[in-house]
Order: C-alpha cells, then sequence, then structure tokens
C-alpha cells in the first residue's frame, strides 16, 4: 500500500456524512408535512429520479424526504465508486476489476437496465 | 392501507431496539410487523428493504474505524449477493404471496437451526484464491493486535448468492447466515465476520432495492419514517446490548424469531 490514506476511516467518514444528510432532510420533510397520513395507495413513481421529480411537483414536504431516502439509498454505491478510486491510486489491479464490476451491476440496477419485467 | 407517519415510526424504533438486541436485524421484524397492520406482504417486503441501507450504514462507521471490517472480503462478497439479492427480489415480484410468507418462516428457522451448529473455524492456511484476493488483516483486541487470514473463498463467494437470494426476496439483511458463512468456510473471526456482515448486507439491500423500486412498491413517504426510527432504535439497542448478559440477549433473539415465524405461518396459510 503506498498511499497513506485511511480506506477505513474514509468509508467510515463517507457513510456517517450521508446517513445524516438523508436523516435531516427526511426529518425537515416529514416536519414540514406535519404528519399527515403517508398514504400506500396513491401514485408511486417506479425510479429514484422520479421520486424526486415527483416529490418536487408536489411540494417541498415530499421533495424533501424522496431527497434523503434517494440520498441513503445510494450510499453503498457512493461507497464502491470511492473504494473504486482508492484501489486505482494504490494499484491493486484484482480490486480494481472486482469493484469495477460491483460499480457496473449497481449502476445498471439503479437505472433500471437488470430487469426481468 | 393507510399509515400514519408516527406509527410509522413508532414501528422502526420498536424493530430498530429490538433487531439490534436480539441480531435479527430490524427490516426482519418490520415486514411482520407491518404484514401484522393489513400491508400486503411485497410491499411490506419492498419498503423494509430499503432500512436495511441506513441501518448498515449507520453500525458500520464504528465497526470500519476499529478496523475489523475487511473492506476487501466485503468487495469480493458483495460481487455474489448484489447479483443474489436482484435474482431474489425478482423472484419475490413475481411469486404469489403465500409462498413468501413460508420462504420467511423458513428461513429465519433454518437461520435459527444452522447458526446453532456452526463453529468457528480460525485456524487454517490461505488456498491460492485467498491469497490472490489478499483476504487478511489484523486488528487490535484486548490492547494485543491479533492477525488472521482467510481461506475457501472458492466456496465461501458462491454460498454468499444463497444468502444475498434470501435477503433480496424477504427484504431482509440475512446478516447471521453471512456471519456464518464467513466464520464457519472463510474462517474469519467472529467480530471481523460481524462487522464485514454488517457493511454488506447495505449493498445487497441497495441490489435488491433498485428491482423494489422499478415495480412502483417502495413509498419514500412510508421508508422515511420507518428508516427515522430504525436509525434511533437500533442505536440504542446496541448501547443496552453491551449492558445485559449474552443469555438474556440469546433469550429475546429466540423467542422472538419463534413469534414471527408462527406469525408467518399463519398468515401464509390464511392467503393460500
Amino acid at each position: 500500500m503506498n498511499v497513506k490514506y485511511d480506506l477505513e476511516k474514509i468509508i467510515s467518514l463517507l457513510l456517517i456524512s450521508c446517513v445524516s444528510a438523508g436523516l435531516i432532510l427526511i426529518v425537515a420533510g416529514l416536519t414540514l408535512s406535519g404528519g399527515k397520513v403517508a398514504n400506500s395507495e396513491e401514485y408511486i413513481p417506479s425510479s429514484m429520479s422520479d421520486w424526486v421529480a415527483h416529490g418536487v411537483s408536489n411540494g417541498a414536504p415530499r421533495a424533501l424526504v424522496s431527497l434523503g431516502v434517494t440520498f441513503i439509498l445510494l450510499t453503498p454505491f457512493l461507497r464502491t465508486a470511492l473504494s473504486l478510486v482508492w484501489f486505482i491510486l494504490n494499484k491493486d489491479r484484482v480490486y480494481i476489476v472486482i469493484t469495477g464490476a460491483v460499480a457496473i451491476v449497481l449502476l445498471l440496477a439503479i437505472f433500471g437496465f437488470i430487469s426481468i419485467f | 392501507m393507510v399509515l400514519n407517519i408516527v406509527t410509522l415510526v413508532a414501528i422502526g424504533l420498536g424493530a430498530g431496539f429490538l433487531g439490534s438486541l436480539s441480531g435479527l436485524g430490524g427490516a426482519s421484524i418490520i415486514t411482520p410487523i407491518l404484514v401484522g397492520l393489513g400491508v400486503p406482504v411485497k410491499t411490506a417486503i419492498a419498503n423494509s428493504v430499503v432500512t436495511i441501507v441506513a441501518t448498515s450504514a449507520g453500525s458500520s462507521a464504528s465497526y470500519l474505524r476499529d478496523h475489523y471490517t475487511n473492506i476487501r472480503a466485503a468487495m469480493y462478497l458483495e460481487l455474489f449477493t448484489i447479483m443474489g439479492g436482484i435474482i431474489g427480489a425478482s423472484i419475490a415480484v413475481l411469486v404469489p404471496s403465500w409462498i413468501l410468507y413460508f420462504f420467511f418462516a423458513f428461513f429465519l428457522l433454518a437461520s435459527l437451526l444452522i447458526i446453532e451448529k456452526i463453529k468457528p473455524k480460525e485456524e487454517g492456511s490461505m488456498d491460492k484464491l485467498t491469497a490472490i484476493l489478499k483476504i487478511h488483516g489484523r486488528y487490535w483486541e484486548n490492547g494485543r493486535l491479533r492477525e488472521y487470514v482467510g481461506r475457501n473463498t472458492a466456496i465461501g463467494g458462491p454460498l454468499m448468492i444463497i444468502a444475498g437470494l434470501a435477503a433480496g426476496a424477504l427484504g431482509i439483511g440475512a446478516g447471521a447466515f453471512k456471519t456464518a458463512i464467513m466464520e464457519g468456510v472463510i474462517g474469519l473471526p467472529v467480530k471481523v465476520s460481524t462487522a464485514t456482515s454488517n457493511f454488506i448486507i447495505g449493498m445487497t439491500g441497495l441490489a435488491a432495492a433498485t428491482v423494489y423500486v422499478k415495480t412502483g412498491l417502495v413509498d419514500p413517504f412510508i421508508v422515511g419514517p420507518l428508516i427515522l426510527g430504525t436509525s434511533i432504535g437500533s442505536i440504542t439497542g446496541s448501547r443496552i446490548l453491551g449492558k445485559i448478559s449474552d443469555k438474556k440477549a440469546k433469550m429475546v433473539s429466540v423467542a422472538l424469531t419463534l413469534y414471527i415465524i408462527m406469525q408467518m405461518l399463519i398468515k401464509g396459510v390464511q392467503a393460500i
């Protein structure tokens, strides 16, 4: 290992920041909504980007909560991307391939390209 | 089905608390609670899977700082769990609901029985693949540095597809199952297995969630309050876990597991 930065510490920091930011957004959205009912029977968009878009067109509470949930949901992807950069900097070929493969599968899944429907 | 935000936060709190106290994980408890309140099982699974990502990230942060988590082992095993997670979630969307109730009960029962049997095997030498994958490490325990090496990664990896499949199909972390593979097959120390499993379940959760999001079953307004609740609940649970005896924690775990198994079996029979 020739790069000094400790990957564990960097990822730990990333996870804490992402979850905190997501929770703050969720709390803000829920507070603004005034604790109204969460009705699961209304229209629910079927992608993360549509959640946020639908939220934005339906007022601040929904936009904030959607953004917060999306943020938290994407943390594992963000830490994969960060690990990939770290492995590239450390010229760790085996893990550039493994992490790269995980990142590609996740990207395809997030954008809805992996599906049997 | 209409659920109040306050109710959802409370469900998350209770599930997060009991989940970290029992080692079952919050999601394994959220799904039975939601189902008990009349939420369709697929909706319950789809929404609880998202909470796993938050709980995993929150609890992994301190394990990472203490160097218990083996990031290389996690990366390699995630390659398998994410495939399992995506396939499992897709199967869950397609099959009739009653199958999911029975599978849920069966998987919890199997985990309960298998995990009792697994004995950690920390001795042994590295094989070729494990050496290439550099799955070894060291961490501080009680003031001394402990070194460990992995092995059997050629078997341990593919086994993780099964763990991912169950996690994806049932919307749970399947953490105990993943820990069992890491301890019993790959030979990682208990602390490293627990920390690394905690880390991996978030990734598996995301992979499965992508499938459920596409079906339109995941509602940010249901997930948001649940995440808030489980985050606070699991932190409280882990604090208390350090203060109660292993025997008490084990009793909570077994009692809770048996209760959930019964509830899911009853629901399953009703759904046929």
